[in-house]
């Protein structure tokens, strides 16, 4: 009896610690939740809960948001839009731009390559900022200088072709729509290949020295070294500038409809007409926002397969 | 001590029961009192009625209300481009008074309601407008009756008081099936103020060349290719190369087919019971004529038309645009004044209208800056007294004057000539004077912008693109024809 009775106080002094301990462990949980509610809270009522609306009226006959009978309809707006030439377009013009885009990439890393090799200076320095420089300049300012440099009568870029084919180029860069995905992207890639440049200078910069060292012992030269130490070195910092800069690229919008004159017409020939251009004309313009909320849904399928598809290559899911 | 702090707290506790009790009686409160209707407002003030000189016929209708609320007044216009206090552009160095003038002036009939002015820029005014209507927290929309969802119709509001559309030149009109059969215009708010289209002609450019300047009231659509054929080339006095025409901005030269489709009276609506059963005939020989005929008009435009960078020394000295069309134009006539260019220019209205029912007009439209009411606005009746003053009202009539606008109000419009030449006003007020009530350059009988989705940017697109000869006159019309069948399609 007297055994059993230790045993039960042993028991109680147990459970007695166990419950202070699950208190204890509670309250710091509870300490290092209170630092993120904020964020979880505002999270989900500014991104997750208008996400799902956006769901529930992709599925809905709605002409403007809150206003007038919202009629169930199934997946009548996708029908809809799916069947919509111009919608189709403006995939196809988003993943061209985007897929273009893309040239900043290897622009960025030349960049990179020159720069660094000029080794650790001021000058370094200086380069470093002047060709960051452009991707602090606002876009509105950026698209209205192009609009000056790619004109089609003197503008600098077709001056300068003027200059070196001994012919004169009248190229409308951004109002002809032959050639508008190009002007596009010029436009563009000016803008981010500074960002480009510094990842892949940082990237560059964090390669150990001793591999190059080693590799001219045994007698690489220069090209041999880049091609089998920079590139595969680099490849991790391509990936991410990859998936970043085509998730850009298939969210662009301000420029083109700057472009395009404030429209959403996508200007010239409707060849800069992105989905999120086109999900911008159902919702304000043409207020269809059953038709825009669908077309938001696509986007969102799209960029998140690719994204899916470009982790699933890198490699990102391999357990380590 | 523990008795004190429980006690503090039920005092605490109670003080913010009775505030939020407070907070909802006042809100109540205001909710209220929006019922109370014109009418209400006219047997309780009757006898305090002022004798103020300056007010005209329709403003002696108002009266003084002593009911206390809020009016809520959101969106994009004349309001945000003087600001309450005034303006002053840097440009043209031209003063503006604020709106400061039209709330004193309220607050003579309506001592106790304040306005509340919430004013935004144009750009994205359509969803910021949409966005503000939805929180349920506006009266008046500032332009509001271009998203006809979010407005409510005023037709009981005009029977009560048809001399309220007797006063106007234009009205914001739309289609609503609901309410009236398509082929029949609702009206949806009051234009305050219009923007006729407007052709400006350099008279020394016309000079210049030998060219007899046109008589706007019966020149026809071949006139002005003549014209600006004529005045296409090189200056034979300055030797500089001038340009015919610009039309109206490339980004936005759906508005030109606006006018020539009038012109040429493209009627191409075959209105069903609903938008379903609507037909669309852009597929026809005026529609074939209409985009020629741009084309045509773009090939003596400059070559920096196609980017908008053609206008870059208009309105100077050195112009070189025989001929160009605005949609803004007492702000052209200002820019031209503070030049000191006056004499150099004139206005002239578009052409004349070929055939049709409107035959022998100008084929001018006017955009206007308009004022509606909410349809979750729990004042209607006081938001219809507000814009209703608005367009009535001598002193607000001589503020938007003196803001250099044109005002709506046809009594107002035809004082034009007592601030600019002959030469500018006589031609606006012709605009004014003739368009019909419903045609603005939203929705007419050739034109939609606001029913048959992309109609308006798939239009921009072929006529740019036929500029640019990436595409001929038939691939045009069946672009826009397929993609108005789909939309319609859509709506069965």
């Amino acid at each position: 009896m007297k055994g059993m009775g230790n045993h039960a106080l042993i028991n109680k002094g147990v459970n007695m610690k166990n419950k202070q301990l699950f208190a204890l462990k509670l309250k710091r949980q509870l300490v290092w939740y209170s630092f993120i509610i904020v964020s979880i809270l505002t999270l989900g009522i500014l991104t997750y809960l208008p996400m799902l609306t956006t769901i529930k009226y992709s599925f809905h006959d709605t002409q403007v948001l809150g206003f007038g009978e919202e009629k169930f309809i199934g997946l009548l707006n996708y029908q809809k839009i799916v069947n919509n030439s111009s919608f189709l377009k403006s995939i196809a013009n988003t993943f061209i731009l985007a897929i273009l885009g893309l040239a900043s990439i290897p622009i960025g890393f030349v960049l990179a390559s020159l720069i660094n090799n000029i080794g650790k200076s001021k000058w370094q320095s200086l380069f470093r900022v002047g060709f960051y420089f452009p991707n602090i300049i606002t876009g509105v300012s950026v698209v209205l200088i192009f609009q000056i440099v790619l004109k089609a009568n003197g503008g600098l870029l077709n001056n300068a072709l003027s200059l070196l084919t001994g012919q004169k180029v009248t190229i409308g860069w951004l109002s002809d729509s032959r050639f508008s995905h190009l002007g596009a992207t010029i436009l563009s890639v000016w803008g981010s290949m500074g960002y480009s440049m510094l990842i892949n200078l940082a990237s560059l910069q964090s390669i150990p020295s001793e591999i190059y060292e080693a590799a001219e012992v045994d007698g690489a030269s220069g090209f041999k070294q880049w091609l089998y130490i920079t590139i595969p070195q680099m490849t991790s910092c391509f990936v991410f500038l990859f998936i970043t800069s085509f998730i850009n690229g298939l969210a662009r919008f301000s420029d083109l409809f700057i472009i395009g004159g404030n429209t959403s017409a996508g200007r010239p020939g409707g060849t800069l007409q992105t989905i999120l251009m086109y999900i911008y004309q159902f919702s304000f313009e043409t207020p269809q926002y059953g038709i825009a909320s669908a077309g938001a849904m696509i986007l969102f399928i799209l960029t998140f397969t690719i994204t899916m598809i470009n982790l699933k290559l890198t490699g990102f899911f391999k357990k380590k | 001590m523990k008795i004190k702090s429980k006690f503090r707290a039920i005092f605490l506790t109670m003080v913010i029961i009775a505030s939020s009790l407070a907070g909802c009686a006042s809100a109540n409160k205001e909710a209220k009192e929006p019922s109370a209707t014109p009418t209400q407002t006219a047997e309780k003030s009757e006898a305090s009625n002022t004798t103020d000189e300056s007010t005209n016929e329709e403003a002696a209708s108002q009266v003084i209300s002593e009911e206390a609320a809020t009016l809520r007044l959101y969106g994009p216009g004349l309001f945000t481009t003087v600001g309450e206090n005034g303006s002053t552009d840097i440009v043209t160095g031209v003063s503006k008074p604020g709106y400061k003038v039209v709330i004193d002036r309220w607050k003579e009939f309506y001592p106790n309601v304040e306005l509340q002015i919430e004013t935004i820029p144009w750009d994205n005014w359509r969803a910021a407008t949409q966005t503000a209507a939805l929180s349920g927290d506006v009266d008046v929309l500032l332009h509001g009756s271009s998203i006809v969802p979010v407005c409510e119709p005023i037709v009981s509001y005009l029977e009560k008081e048809p001399e309220v559309r007797e006063a106007v030149g234009m009205m914001a009109m739309r289609k609503n099936v609901e309410l009236a059969p398509l082929s029949e215009y609702i009206p949806y708010g009051l234009t305050i103020t219009v923007n006729p289209v407007m052709v400006v002609i350099d008279k020394e450019i016309f000079e210049h060349y030998g060219v007899e300047l046109p008589n706007y009231e019966s020149w026809t659509m071949q006139d002005i290719v003549d014209l600006a054929k004529k005045t296409t080339g090189t200056d034979p006095v300055t030797g500089k190369q001038t340009y015919g025409m610009s039309m109206i901005a490339a980004n936005s030269t759906n508005k030109n087919y606006i006018w020539s489709s009038r012109a040429f009276n493209n009627a191409i609506f075959e209105w069903g019971e609903t938008l379903g059963t609507t037909k669309v005939n852009f597929n026809n020989d005026l529609t074939r004529k209409t985009l020629n005929y741009l084309t045509e008009l773009v090939s003596f435009a400059s070559p920096d038309y196609a980017e908008g960078l053609d206008m870059a020394v208009a309105y100077t000295a050195d112009n070189n645009l025989a001929m160009f069309i605005i949609e803004d134009a007492y702000s052209a006539y200002n820019t031209i004044k503070a030049a000191g260019l006056e004499n150099k220019y004139m206005f002239a209205a578009l052409p004349k209208i070929e055939a049709g029912e409107f035959a022998g007009i100008t084929s001018s439209h006017m955009g206007d800056w308009n004022m509606a009411i909410c349809n979750n606005s729990k004042q209607k009746d006081l938001a219809w007294a507000f814009i209703k003053f608005m367009v009535t009202d001598e002193v607000v009539q001589q503020w938007l004057l003196d803001t250099y606008s044109i005002p709506a109000n046809k009594a107002a419009s035809s004082r034009l000539s007592e601030f600019m030449p002959d030469d500018y006003a006589n031609s606006i007020s012709y605009v004014v004077r003739t368009s019909p009530l419903e045609f603005s350059a939203s929705a007419n009988n050739c034109y939609d912008s606001g029913n048959f989705g992309t109609f308006a940017n798939d239009l921009t697109t072929v006529i740019n693109e036929m500029a640019q000869g990436n595409m001929d006159v038939e691939a045009a019309i069946q672009f826009v024809q397929k993609n108005v069948d789909d939309y319609l399609g859509t709506l069965k």
